[in-house]
């Protein structure tokens, strides 16, 4: 099970290649994104008509993919502005969504509202029932979109600011504190990859209620564009432990530091396994909703997969690094 | 008896217990302001739903009355430095601080304990006697002397400490694999100029036989007169690397000024005397040296207390070596540091006999993330998290969109892996086991899986 070990690995270059090859790249995608979301939004909300609507939902859906490229990116500038939980929570609260539209009364960035904006809120307005015809008669409703879009759009853009400042001090910081830098990207890689498997997965399939399913849990029901994301989130993930660029530039990562230590089983196990993941997704009926209602032991079998493979990322990666699973910096013995 | 009685009755300087009794006391009050400071007892002992209390009964205070026992601990510990209400100073901080500690099991760490004993010393020795608030309010109790045992128990301690730590190194992990250290040491390997060095193995090697020899002789160097200064040295360097190394807070402090105490009266005579000019407190000229009696109570007292102290920490090795690293049983209060890098990952599952539906838990729902990495690999937590998990669950209805999820009798069941000292993760506990059922005693615990996996 020993490979050959290498003593020269430098976690650096790992912090490197991911912020300057994934990270940096990936928040600029995503805004670019959003910046062309904004702009159809803008050319809607000057002349609505059925063909505009489409192509907005259309660029809703790419910048909602991109976004599942930069959420467990949960630290330093994405977690001031808490990008993973403003743009991402679901299931989105329809009751708060129409109450704030009713009374024109609410703080988008209150935590409160963390479920009634981001995408999952877009996905609601956007593509639930009768949407171009509730949009277009109230100017409420326009009023809300148009303040969503242009708030995820400006978080997106404090984020690459402060990354500008930030990286420096980011990729030199490979202790093991668990405030670190490297500390904190396998931290909240693991947390993701946790949540993923609970969020998409665990609690639409009724895991923790006695397997009585919930489709009203899946992300993104109204667009149905849950498996899209599920296997943009996994594939990100992969990216992430192979050290593979958003740009297409490749270097060093977990994997390769895996190796370095000599756990070429547990590397491998790991690299494969998201080879694994896809493929189940892939052979997945459309949609989740779908799935749950005609195939749900492939989706049995998927969670209980990803489930499984938490061993290999919690105990055996995390142990063989000799970082600490936790969130605060607090005295050991 | 009557030699153990002479050598406990001896009579010597008070200098040096007095010099301990400052330091120590501004360690706590540091101690204590950092916790404060750092946020901790909130995230510790206020933002948890459920404890993993030591003795059952005993819980956090509700919410912000938290606060209060640390305040009254620091309070305590001013009272020691200045050797004010000196004895209800140190009962004060030896019960407020033990209350805390005994809270919660995943806030457990050796040197709590260690703190929690010396607390508990410092109530019963004359500390106060010189250089003290008390001796200038009333002269009368002013000594400089006491009777040996004051200050030899406290070196015993001590020395216990370090015995110990280091007859749990000869180990076939710490030596012959120098785990866990090649784990943590490795990860220093981008440090410029010695990274290269801390990422060999052989750096690792050399930290674990050095640690362990250090350990097991440290004891005995500080008590000759001769080797002291030397010994006192390596002190200095060994807990200086510890702290710049690993996460362990203010323990690498305590243990560098706690064992001044080795130093002879002249040692502290030099900086005490400054620190008496500087409060303008005045010895009594008159002052004599004294003689002491013995004392039946007191004899007892020692030996008792010094054998509960070596008995404690020979119980683990009588375990065999499975149960104790593996089971845990025996680990805690037997100066077993940084012995082991355990992670756990651990699921459990609620079934219901009536519906025939199984749930499975969200730990976090539950506890915080550090208790969730405490938790899931000691035996005595998982069964206590299981029993908590038990009464959330049992009686209790939830709504699904099938109506609501009615639960009687659940039973708690959980599957979990753990990874020991670089090892690859292995079952720890198989989930077929109806945890409500299962006894935590000291007998071995048939329930957890065997130990399997080679390094």
């Amino acid at each position: 099970m020993g490979g050959m070990k290498d003593d020269t690995f430098k976690k650096t270059e790992l912090l490197m290649q991911l912020t300057d090859n994934y990270i940096l790249p990936e928040y600029t995608y995503l805004q670019s994104e959003l910046t062309i979301l904004a702009s159809t939004w803008n050319s809607f909300d000057k002349q609505p008509n059925e063909i505009q609507l489409d192509s907005l939902k259309a660029q809703w859906k790419r910048a909602y993919i991109r976004f599942q490229y930069v959420k467990m990116l949960d630290f330093g500038p994405g977690m001031n502005q808490n990008l993973a939980m403003s743009l991402g929570t679901f299931p989105t609260d329809t009751l708060a969504i129409e109450t704030n539209i009713a009374s024109s009364n609410y703080n988008l960035s209150s935590i409160s509202n963390y479920d009634a904006t981001g995408f999952p809120a877009l996905d609601y307005l956007l593509f639930s029932k009768n949407a171009y015809s509730n949009i277009t008669t109230a100017q409420n409703r326009k009023v809300y979109i148009g303040e969503i879009i242009s708030k995820m759009k400006a978080e997106i853009d404090k984020t690459i600011t402060e990354w500008s400042t930030f990286r420096s001090s980011f990729v030199d910081g490979t202790s093991n504190a668990s405030t670190s830098p490297f500390s904190l990207v396998v931290n909240n890689f693991i947390r993701d990859y946790e949540i993923l498997k609970w969020t998409k997965l665990g609690y639409p399939l009724g895991a923790n209620t006695g397997n009585i399913q919930n489709p009203a849990l899946l992300e993104a029901r109204y667009s149905g564009i849950g498996k899209e994301l599920l296997r943009a989130n996994i594939h990100a993930l992969q990216q992430i432990y192979l050290g593979k660029g958003g740009n297409g530039k490749n270097g060093k990562s977990m994997h390769d530091y895996l190796l370095a230590l000599g756990k070429t089983t547990t590397a491998t196990t790991i690299e494969n396994n998201w080879g694994i993941f896809l493929n189940q997704i892939d052979s997945l009926p459309t949609s989740l909703e779908a799935a749950l209602n005609s195939d749900k032991q492939k989706l049995i079998d998927l969670y209980n997969a990803i489930h499984f493979n938490t061993i290999a990322l919690k105990t055996d990666m995390v142990s063989a690094f000799g970082i600490l699973i936790t969130y605060s910096d607090n005295d050991g013995d | 008896m009557n030699r153990i009685n002479q050598y406990l009755f001896k009579e010597t300087s008070i200098l040096p217990l007095v010099g301990f009794r400052i330091i120590f006391g501004m360690l706590m009050v540091i101690g204590t302001l950092r916790f404060l400071f750092n946020g901790w007892v909130h995230q510790l002992y206020i933002q948890p739903k459920f404890y993993f209390g030591f003795i059952e009964g005993i819980t956090p205070l509700p919410g912000n009355w938290m606060y209060l026992p640390f305040i009254v601990l620091l309070i305590g510990a001013i009272g020691i430095v200045f050797g004010a209400f000196y004895r209800v100073s140190t009962i004060l901080a030896f019960i407020s601080f033990t209350y805390i500690e005994i809270l919660d099991k995943t806030n457990y760490l050796n040197h709590y304990y260690f703190v929690s004993l010396v607390l508990f010393l410092l109530c019963f020795v004359p500390a106060n006697a010189y250089l003290s608030w008390d001796s200038k309010r009333n002269p009368s109790i002013q000594k400089i002397s006491v009777p040996q045992w004051t200050i030899r128990i406290l070196q015993f301690q001590l020395g216990v400490v370090y015995f110990f730590a280091g007859v749990a190194k000869i180990h076939p992990d710490w030596l012959i694999h120098a785990q866990p250290l090649a784990i943590w040491l490795q990860a220093y390997r981008d440090l410029p100029i010695v990274g290269d060095y801390f990422a060999t193995s052989w750096l690792a090697f050399a930290f674990s036989w050095f640690g362990c020899i250090y350990d097991l002789t440290i004891p005995f160097f500080l008590l000759g007169n001769k080797t002291r200064p030397y010994a006192y040295f390596f002190v200095v360097v060994f807990h200086i690397v510890t702290w710049l190394l690993f996460p362990i807070g203010v323990f690498p402090w305590v243990m560098i000024f706690s064992t001044l105490i080795f130093f002879p009266a002249t040692l502290h005579e030099k900086w005490l005397s400054k620190v008496a000019t500087w409060c303008r407190w005045e010895k009594d000229k008159n002052l004599l040296n004294s003689h002491f009696h013995r004392n039946k109570l007191i004899t007892a007292f020692v030996l008792v207390y010094a054998f509960i102290q070596l008995l404690l920490p020979i119980r683990s090795f009588f375990n065999h070596p499975q149960t104790l690293f593996w089971h845990e049983e025996g680990m805690r209060f037997s100066w077993r540091v940084m012995l082991m890098h355990k992670e756990g990952f651990a699921t459990f599952y609620v079934r219901d006999k009536n519906s025939k539906r199984e749930i499975q838990v969200r730990n976090e729902d539950f506890l915080t993330v550090g208790q969730i990495d405490q938790m899931a690999t000691q035996p005595d937590m998982i069964k206590q998290y299981a029993d908590y998990l038990y009464t959330q669950f049992k009686d209790s209805s939830f709504q699904t969109i099938q109506g609501p999820l009615q639960i009687r009798k659940p039973s708690i069941h959980a599957e979990i892996y753990v990874s020991l000292n670089g090892r690859n993760a292995q079952l720890f506990l198989a989930k077929k086991h109806n945890l409500q059922e299962k006894k935590y005693t000291f007998a071995p615990h048939k329930w957890l899986e065997p130990f399997t996996t080679k390094l």
